[in-house]
Order: C-alpha cells, then structure tokens, then sequence
C-alpha cells in the first residue's frame, strides 16, 4: 500500500541537495503529484533530476570560480615549497614529535600555510568581483579551514603510499585547497536566485 | 526594434504550455500540459531551470500563491507570459513558419 507522504529520505535530498534557494514550489509540486497518486519512483526520478538540473545550472554559473580555483591550486609551487630548507625545518622538526602528536602538528601546518593561501585568493577574488560580506567570509573561511583540514588528513595518509610523485605533488596536494577554495567563494559569495516570484495578497 | 531573444526548443514548448493554461498554470498543470500536447515527460526541475531562464530573460513573470495542506503546506508558484514573451513567441512563430513553408517532403504528410 503506497504512503499518503511522499519518501522523507527523497523530500530531504530535495531540500537540501539543490542548490539556489526558493525550491518551495518545486517540492510542493513534487508533494502534490505524489498525493494525485504519481508512484514513489515518479517521485525519486524527479528529485533527482531537480538535483542534477539544480548542479549543473549552479556549476554553469559559476565557472569563474571554478577557473579561479583551478589556477590557484595549481600555480602553487608545492614541489618547491616543500623540498625548501625552511619548510623542511619545520616539517623535520614536526616528525621528531611522538605519534600522533606529529601527524596533528604536519597535517595543522600544511593546512594553516594553506589557509594563509586560501584567505589571500579569496580576498582578491571578492574584490575583483566587487561583493563582500563578513559574515559570509568568515562562515566560508571556517567550511574551507575544516576542508583543509580533513583533507591534508588525507593526503598525509596517502603519502605512506607508493603514489607516483608526479600524481601526488601535481594532482593530490593541490585537491584540498582547490575544493577549499571552491567552497569558501561558494559560501562567501552566494549566487543570486533564478527569476524572483512575488507573493500574491492572500 | 528591442533586441531580439531567441527562444529554445523547450522554451518555446514551455511558453506554449504557459499560454495554453492562461491563469492555472503552475509547475504541476505545466508538467502535465506538456506530457498531454507533446507526449513527452519532462522533469519539474527541467520545467523550473526553463522556467527561470524565460524569466531572466524578461518573457514570464511569477508570483507565489497561498499555500495548501495537499502540497505539504508550501505555495504555488504561478508563471505567466509577459507581453515582451509573447511578441517572441509571435516571432518565432512566423520564423518557423517561412522555414516550414515550400517544404515538398512534408506537404501532405500525416506525421
């Protein structure tokens, strides 16, 4: 017997999966074929053609982003920064420390250089693009630090690896501040929503 | 003249669906519409990102109705065609049209 609601799990993903706000009308929409008697698989395929359609006009939109990203992560020159004598100082003199307090002290120092990086990039672009707002700057500068910080987790795991150099210094090292980038211009500087409806008097 | 706005393929079919629906047409009658004139099924999220396009564009305008208990409580977004979207639809009427016209392969064919 099929449910008088349509599948939570599906209205969650919906809700918060597709990107732009002012989905309201799409998931009553979506509500209200279901209760006309649209099956639960109607409405799966629905949600989540919303959140392909949803990504894939948001990732249009915002490809200078992307690019900007790109570019960022990619023109630091890791190989050099990390084989440099004053890096190696500090990373020589992190390994020295017991477990796991070396790996906290590696991982916490790769992702505070990088921050320092990430704060600098994101400046320029807000600037560039004439919008900033403290509060959004500071929300998508903390999401960006804890990206950073999960993902040098990472990559310090995949250095114990037998990863090619190229693959590791050119491609691995650089995803964290690339997604940390992408994620603090996303937050800092939210998109503006589609066409706007205005609320006809009740 | 206005600059012109050259409408796609399921804009147009969108347009099309808005002005046959007049003051009902909202993503579900839309969707429905659609799937009754043109036998294809196309997704509301589809619908919407067209939706929104037309409307950055200036041919349909929208505007939110009441909620409803049927709907989970979330309101209706009602879209209608603007009177810049129906000189653009008259356009690419009489465009397709000239290209139709002379077209000996299809004269007298029942698709």
């Amino acid at each position: 017997m099929k449910s008088s609601q349509p599948p939570s799990l599906a209205t969650w993903l919906l809700e918060h999966l597709v990107p732009r706000g002012g989905n309201e009308p799409l998931a009553g929409d979506l509500s209200e074929g279901y209760s006309q008697g649209r099956p639960a698989v109607w409405y799966w395929r629905q949600v989540l053609a919303a959140i392909m359609v949803g990504f894939s006009k948001e990732l249009r939109a915002r490809w200078v982003t992307l690019m900007f990203a790109a570019i960022v992560s990619s023109a630091l020159p890791w190989k050099h920064i990390w084989h440099s004598s004053e890096f190696q100082f500090v990373i020589v003199w992190g390994t020295r420390l017991p477990w796991p307090a070396s790996l906290f002290f590696s991982v916490a120092f790769l992702s505070v250089f990088e921050a320092v990086v990430l704060l600098v990039a994101v400046s320029v672009y807000l600037r560039a693009i004439r919008s900033f707002n403290l509060r959004s700057f500071l929300k998508g500068s903390s999401i960006a630090l804890l990206v950073l910080i999960l993902g040098n987790i990472g990559v310090m795991s995949l250095s114990a690896t037998q990863l090619s150099p190229l693959l590791f210094y050119y491609v691995v090292w650089r995803l964290p501040l690339f997604f940390g980038l992408v994620l603090a211009m996303w937050v800092a500087h939210p998109s503006v929503a589609g066409g706007q409806a205005t609320r006809l008097p009740a | 003249m206005g600059e012109r706005t050259h409408l796609g393929e399921l804009e147009l079919i969108v347009m099309l669906a808005l002005l046959r629906l007049g003051e009902n047409a909202y993503g579900v009658p839309i969707s429905r519409e659609i799937e009754q004139q043109s036998g294809r099924e196309v997704a509301l999220g589809s619908v919407y990102a067209t939706l929104e396009r037309l409307q950055e564009k200036g041919l349909v305008s929208s505007s939110l109705g009441a909620p409803t208990a049927e709907r989970g409580g979330r309101a209706k977004r009602y879209f209608r065609v603007t009177t810049k979207g129906l000189r653009e639809v008259r356009e690419t009427r009489q465009a397709l049209m000239k290209l139709w016209r002379g077209l000996r392969e299809l004269e007298g064919q029942q698709a």
